[in-house]
């Protein structure tokens, strides 16, 4: 029999903080996602009571890949988030940390350069697919203003794949 | 409006080797870097998803950029629209 594959979000505090901002928290119900976080993350954001925020504590080889990460000047939830969606193969993380957009711009390392980062528009896009937001663009200058991100890599990266993907 | 300049050592020594290169006097150079900063402010406040475009798009380059905008706005749009482009490529591979 084939098994369905499910998607998974690997998803980092800057993001979770960033939607809760804007009020979309409640709205991560209808992507139809499971969605992930790293330990280090979930102490970060605090108390989830979202059903459908799993938490995932690493093991083994992976905390040494995270722990190796920091080394580099990463943030440790954000190390837990690229070394999970490693592990997990989904190819990509949700992260909207200003930091780690430049140090994947920067740095030289092998799961940097293999994962993806998606910022908080990727969620938005998922929900106005899925019909659960109208306005996509007011929502984006919504999350933007309230999180002090004008002018800045989040920005740009988020306006870049909206545009990107035809909105 | 008259204005007393308090300068680091290296910033001085620029400002006479800057006259002597430019053949200006002291105050009109420091106007002149006083301008194009305001100038490049400007232009990053009031119209920075116009250069995101125009960079996106591949109107205007990198050098284009740092030219046109303060260090920092331009910086944002090299580095956030890689990291952008790279989110949009895998979601379009992955049918999202």
């Amino acid at each position: 029999m084939q098994q369905k594959l499910q998607k998974i979000l690997v998803i980092d505090s800057s993001s979770l903080i960033a939607l809760e901002r804007a009020n979309l928290l409640g709205k991560l119900k209808y992507l139809g996602f499971k969605l992930i976080v790293p330990k280090t993350v979930s102490l970060e954001f605090g108390t989830i009571n979202q059903k459908i925020i799993k938490t995932e504590s690493l093991k083994g080889k992976s905390i040494k890949k995270a722990k190796s990460l920091v080394s580099k000047g990463i943030g440790r939830g954000e190390a837990e988030c690229l070394v999970l969606a490693d592990k997990l193969k989904t190819g990509f993380i949700i992260c909207d940390d200003r930091k780690l957009l430049r140090q994947k711009y920067l740095l030289e390392d092998k799961i940097l350069e293999k994962i993806e980062i998606a910022g908080f528009s990727f969620i938005l896009h998922l929900l106005f697919k899925k019909k659960q937001i109208k306005d996509i663009w007011k929502l984006f200058n919504d999350v933007i203003e309230k999180n002090n991100w004008k002018r800045s890599e989040v920005e740009v990266a988020n306006f870049v794949f909206l545009k990107e993907m035809g909105h | 409006m008259k204005a007393n300049l308090v300068l680091d050592e290296e910033t001085g020594k620029e400002l006479s080797e800057l006259k002597k290169l430019e053949e200006k006097s002291k105050s009109e150079i420091v106007r002149q870097a006083i301008r194009d900063l305001y100038l490049k402010e400007k232009r990053a406040k009031g119209n920075f998803r116009f250069f995101i475009d125009l960079y996106r798009e591949g109107i205007i380059n990198k050098d284009m950029l740092f030219i046109l905008l303060p260090r920092k706005d331009a910086e944002a749009i090299v580095v956030g629209a890689k990291i952008g482009k790279g989110a949009a490529k895998i979601a379009k591979n992955l049918g999202y």
